[in-house]
């Protein structure tokens, strides 16, 4: 379906210039929409992670903006402990990107926390792990075929305003490990399952 | 779910967006195709601050919010067709010092002729 960006981004990442932009542009915003995504998987105001992470709400609002481009380690990890999860760093090709892009949906955003995540619980039989791989092989089948689901219309809504109850989703503790596939972006907020 | 994205076409044909891109840095080109695929592959829910809008008095017109060698400001309305799933790019605009170039009237009006004629836009090239 995104044939023609993924042909079109292979083509222009030949340009050293536009890809280092485009590379930091989606680097921005994926972590920015990661960690909206998670904090409202996790029914976290921004208020709420503000607290968790020693920051105002209006903190965490500068962090949730696709342009923001000042991050430091040192936030991320105080943001990851937050929610439970690792942070994982990585550097990577260019040529992985496109698939990364057309990929980009709120479903593989979502991450389980430590205490949520099936792979570490501690009664685990060879039939369970067989069923989870099982599961993970179907999410990622379905997000391949299909899509994401649940996207709103804009009709009627102002944008641009704190947008931090927006856009809900429900809980879903099985569908973070969809990220094991390997669609890593160069930093990102996963759970820890490897 | 995926959005159509369109451009509006001027009477010769040539979509403005096209045009005003071509006229962008290679730097201001990464971010502003960035953000675009990122409306037509996700929608304008998923990405925080991705865009803003209704701009006053405009009724109808968004903008998306790119952050490049200058503040692009591409605008753009809903449909104006098929309302839930398509987007149309009405004109490249910029945002000095608070005030947009071109005004954001220009799109009001580039929306109000393709209404009146379906054929003034066209898919957007990649």
């Amino acid at each position: 379906m995104f044939g023609d960006i993924e042909s079109s981004l292979r083509k222009n990442l030949r340009d050293r210039e536009y890809a280092e932009e485009y590379a930091a542009s989606f680097l921005n915003a994926h972590v920015a929409t990661q960690i909206k995504v998670i904090r409202e998987q996790r029914g976290m105001t921004q208020a709420d992670l503000g607290n968790r992470v020693g920051t105002t709400q209006a903190g965490i609002s500068r962090y949730e903006d696709v342009n923001y481009s000042s991050w430091s380690l040192r936030t991320l990890m105080k943001l990851a402990r937050a929610f439970d999860v690792r942070l994982r760093v990585s550097f990577e090709p260019y040529g992985t990107l496109p698939d990364e892009v057309i990929r980009f949906d709120r479903t593989r955003l979502e991450t389980v926390g430590r205490e949520s995540d099936p792979r570490l619980a501690e009664t685990r039989n060879q039939s369970e792990v067989d069923d989870d791989r099982a599961v993970d092989i179907g999410a990622y089948k379905a997000l391949a075929g299909i899509g994401p689901g649940g996207q709103k219309d804009i009709g009627g809504r102002v944008y641009g305003s704190d947008s931090s109850r927006e856009g809900e989703s429900p809980r879903n503790d099985r569908t973070g490990r969809a990220h094991e596939q390997g669609e890593g972006s160069a930093i990102g907020l996963y759970s820890a399952i490897s | 779910m995926a959005f159509s994205l369109y451009d509006f076409v001027d009477e010769g044909g040539k979509s403005v967006i096209s045009s005003w891109r071509d006229g962008l840095t290679a730097r201001s080109k990464a971010q502003l195709d960035s953000k675009l695929q990122m409306l037509s592959i996700s929608g304008p829910n998923l990405g925080p601050k991705l865009l803003a809008g209704p701009i006053k008095k405009t009724g109808h017109i968004y903008k998306l919010i790119i952050h490049a060698d200058v503040m692009l400001r591409p605008m753009f309305c809903k449909g104006p067709f098929e309302m839930e799933t398509e987007f149309t790019l009405l004109v490249g605009a910029k945002e000095i010092q608070g005030t947009f170039i071109p005004d954001p009237k220009v799109a009001v009006e580039n929306r109000a002729i393709l209404l009146l004629n379906k054929k003034r836009r066209i898919a957007h090239v990649w």
